[in-house]
């Protein structure tokens, strides 16, 4: 390798970063923790306004329905806390969690 | 290719975190170093190295190993930085001084005339001819890998390499 080479590739190679930078990784980490819980967000959103829409639309249907025989709101009762409970199962066991991260994926990629 | 590395970014997919701390410790230099060459600042360098280790987080699932894992890397940085372009052809006249005097002060071994003659010398290179320096000369890349990353023609790559080589000597003398 010739003189200039030489210096060539020791001008072009000055400043380069540190092979190791923790403060560099932890600020790429953070922007991943943003972006997460932006998606997170925007999935609650879209979410409980999916879920609003729903509960109003059916209101009055499930109303007569209830009204029509005790036994029924009994029925209600029971399907929203089987709801309530697979809902937190998706939220702690992490295999679930995993599923509808997936789902989630799937949906906004 | 590194298995290794591929085996990485295959758990970076399946959303380890673990696997993408290593890829961003074992990476960050050679991204970083690239855009480095290709942007007047080193914090907004930085700021880009930052965004495109983020969307491999995003999209490591479309990692289909036809190149190495920092080929990728640099194809993400690459395209970030083209669509960042026009916002650094503003700020290039506004802080290519200031940045001058700045370099000064950090350390090295290369003589520093040498240091700000080839730094200024790249800025004026068109973007495409820089980028193909910075990968073959400084990141280590082959004119073929340049080639993959940049989307451009191996002839192509070849003349900037070649072009950008000899305004930098030319600068230097």
């Amino acid at each position: 390798m010739s003189d200039v080479d030489t210096r060539l590739s020791a001008a072009l190679n000055a400043d380069e970063p540190p092979t190791r930078d923790a403060v560099f990784r932890v600020e790429v980490l953070v922007r991943v923790e943003q972006a997460r819980f932006r998606l997170q967000v925007q999935r609650t959103v879209v979410f409980a306004i999916l879920a609003a829409v729903v509960a109003v639309a059916s209101a009055p249907g499930i109303t007569a329905w209830i009204a029509a025989d005790d036994l029924r709101l009994w029925l209600v009762a029971l399907g929203t806390a089987v709801a309530s409970c697979v809902l937190s199962l998706v939220l702690i066991v992490p295999r679930f969690r995993r599923m509808a991260s997936d789902v989630g994926r799937l949906l906004y990629p | 290719m590194s298995d290794d590395d591929v085996a990485l970014v295959t758990a970076v997919g399946d959303g380890s975190e673990l696997a993408f701390n290593q890829l961003v410790d074992r990476h960050q230099q050679a991204v970083r170093t690239f855009l480095r060459k290709l942007l007047v600042n080193d914090a907004d360098a930085d700021d880009l190295a930052q965004e495109t280790f983020l969307a491999a987080w995003t999209h490591a699932r479309s990692f289909r190993g036809e190149a190495s894992v920092r080929a990728w890397l640099c194809g993400i940085a690459w395209r970030k930085a083209k669509g960042a372009q026009r916002s650094w052809v503003r700020q290039r006249t506004r802080d290519t001084e200031h940045h001058g005097q700045w370099s000064t002060a950090s350390g090295g071994v290369a003589p520093m005339e040498d240091r700000l003659a080839v730094k200024r010398a790249l800025q004026t290179l068109p973007l495409e001819q820089r980028a193909a320096v910075s990968l073959c000369l400084i990141c280590g890349f082959s004119h073929a890998e340049a080639a993959g990353i940049l989307g451009a023609p191996l002839g192509t790559v070849k003349s900037h390499v070649l072009r950008g080589r000899e305004r930098l000597i030319r600068e230097m003398a």
